[in-house]
């Protein structure tokens, strides 16, 4: 089955095509456009994004067909993302795949854009399937997950506050760093060198070694505090000097990647997975891969993250997601809305 | 000709299935439905209706506002995709012509006028012909609720206007205005505005919105230069 992919959920408007069938699905095409527009605002601003798409949704799609070298009249079915997101920015894409699935005569799937950075990775490696421990870390959303199987994901933690690519956008905006923060973060953090320079350190959020599997914060994460610590550490110089933005910039990432690290950890030993899947814009964070590989590969997990392209928002994911509903015999129907926040289709009680 | 015309600029959007210029099938939605989208399955509907396959479609007609961002935003949508689909030509209208063109009223020129929310109106000047051809004669404007009683009464034009707006407008002109009509803006109303209708690029075209984002007029007022990459 060939199918479309339309993603809008945010500032990306990206269309893809993927072939063929379940997990031996091959990517085609994808493309995506990135509203630069939004960088001086420090953060999206809904209804310049909104407008962004709607002028960029058909040209997207065209590409992404182009590349695919097929005709639209090839393509089998449509899978576009209906929710969670920014609900004006979603509606482009909602209605624009649904007319155009409709003037095709062919099936549309709504899919739900976290269920989708599920897929992602397994497009680009195969042994990225399930079983396996997922965490997806975002701008917008921070959910660790067991995944049983495709359709089966049982909620494990989630962010009680900020999540973590919001952590990093804020965090940079402390520092002085432009818009979107995380890889401006990441390469300073960097420039610190390996122990979170000049003896800061920040302590773990909402980890701590007396929590037990029954303890309601025990999978949980919380990154609202730790963005507290880094003001205060910007704002108060130690001994009449300032904290060098590199050290801070090292603490807060040692921080906030030590926490998602040790809680998938957990979430790995409890369940007996041996994968662990990355999803979501800060699983494109280089020191957070190679810390949760350093930590599992010892006890025989594998961890699999997705290439940049991937890890961001895409329509490649939104365009798998969709087919393995597709597969099911699943179908979104021509009232299918937007949603600003959405449950995870699958979602089984922890 | 098949031609499908779809208007969306108030919270009501509508459909209209033409063949040539004769209206075979119309329908309405509400555009503030939480769970369900409406407007795509009122365009399926009127298509069955017109006993019309969508292949058939060979012209799409959208509303090109001023009106409600979100609202124009799905039409718009809808009208790309299956301008897309059936490989159809893309063409739009003033949402405001729509007002004049949607129902029936008698020869003479007119205010026709949108709500654009605090206290203000998009307006413009059309002109109804004998036998119902409806045509502009300016561009819109945006301007206080009183403004379009005021230039109601110097052009001595009737308003025309969704009764919630009319009575607004009425209500800042201080309670009555002659030649005030309740009219709402109707996708039929294509049939009368063939001379109206503009070519609309499938990449490119996004309605008149009639107002910049909130956040951009912030930034260029403090900026003073234009938003770049906007």
């Amino acid at each position: 089955m060939r199918v479309l992919g339309i993603e809008t959920s945010c500032d990306e408007t990206s269309a893809a095509v993927v072939d063929g069938t379940g997990d031996e699905a091959a990517l085609q095409s994808l493309v995506i456009l990135s509203q630069d527009v939004h960088r001086v605002f420090g953060g999206v601003v809904p209804e310049i994004a909104s407008r962004a798409h709607l002028t960029s949704v058909q040209p997207v799609v065209a590409r992404a067909l182009a590349d695919a070298g097929v005709p639209l009249d090839s393509v089998d079915a449509v899978a576009v993302t209906h929710g969670p997101g920014l609900v004006g920015a979603l509606l482009v894409g909602v209605s624009f795949g649904k007319a155009l699935a409709h003037a095709l005569g062919v099936p549309l799937a709504g899919v739900h854009h976290m269920e989708g950075h599920l897929f992602a990775t397994s497009l680009e490696d195969r042994a990225a399937a399930p079983p396996f421990t997922a965490l997806l870390v975002s701008g917008g959303h921070t959910l660790l997950l067991d995944v049983e199987a495709w359709g089966r994901y049982r909620l494990l933690g989630r962010t009680r506050d900020d999540a973590a690519g919001e952590a990093f956008d804020k965090v940079a905006k402390l520092l002085d760093l432009p818009y979107p923060g995380g890889p401006h973060v990441e390469r300073l953090a960097a420039a610190a060198g390996p122990g979170a320079g000049d003896g800061l350190r920040f302590t773990r959020p909402m980890l701590r070694r007396d929590q037990r599997p029954d303890d309601p914060d025990y999978y949980d994460f919380s990154f609202s505090g730790l963005k507290t610590a880094v003001l205060n550490a910007v704002r108060a110089p130690r001994d009449g000097a300032p904290v060098p933005r590199a050290a801070v910039a090292r603490a807060f990432q040692d921080a906030l990647v030590g926490s998602l690290v040790e809680k998938t950890a957990r979430a790995v030993v409890a369940h007996g997975r041996t994968r662990v899947v990355l999803g979501g814009g800060v699983a494109g964070n280089r020191a957070l891969v190679a810390a949760m590989r350093d930590r599992l590969a010892p006890h025989g997990v594998t961890v699999y993250a997705p290439g940049a392209r991937l890890a961001t928002d895409n329509a490649a994911m939104i365009a798998r997601a969709g087919l393995f509903h597709l597969e099911r015999g699943e179908r979104a129907g021509l009232d299918l809305n937007a949603f600003a926040t959405l449950s995870i289709p699958g979602l089984i009680a922890a | 000709m098949i031609t499908l015309a779809l208007d969306a600029s108030t919270y009501v959007g509508t459909v209209a299935v033409l063949d040539g210029r004769t209206v075979v099938a119309a329908r309405e939605a509400a555009m503030r439905g939480r769970e369900a989208e409406r407007l795509m399955p009122a365009l399926v509907d009127a298509l069955t209706a017109a006993g019309v396959e969508v292949r058939d479609i060979a012209r799409v007609v959208c509303g090109d506002g001023p009106g409600s961002f979100t609202s124009l935003r799905i039409a718009a949508s809808i009208a790309k995709g299956i301008a897309t689909g059936v490989g159809a030509e893309l063409k739009r209208v003033s949402s405001l012509a729509l007002v004049a063109a949607g129902g029936e009223l008698p020869a003479g020129g007119y205010l026709a006028a949108l709500d654009a929310l605090r206290g203000e109106a998009y307006f413009q000047r059309v002109r109804v012909h004998p036998g119902g051809e409806v045509a502009l004669e300016s561009g819109f404007y945006l301007g206080p609720l009183a403004a379009v009683a005021a230039a109601s009464r110097e052009s001595a034009a009737g308003v025309i206007a969704p009764r919630e707006t009319l009575d607004l407008i009425v209500a800042a002109a201080g309670g009555s205005l002659d030649g005030a009509v309740p009219m709402a803006p109707h996708a039929r109303g294509v049939a009368r505005l063939e001379g109206a209708l503009e070519a609309a690029d499938l990449a490119s075209w996004e309605p008149r919105y009639g107002r910049l984002a909130e956040a951009q007029v912030k930034w260029e007022a403090e900026h003073g230069r234009p938003l770049p990459d906007a």
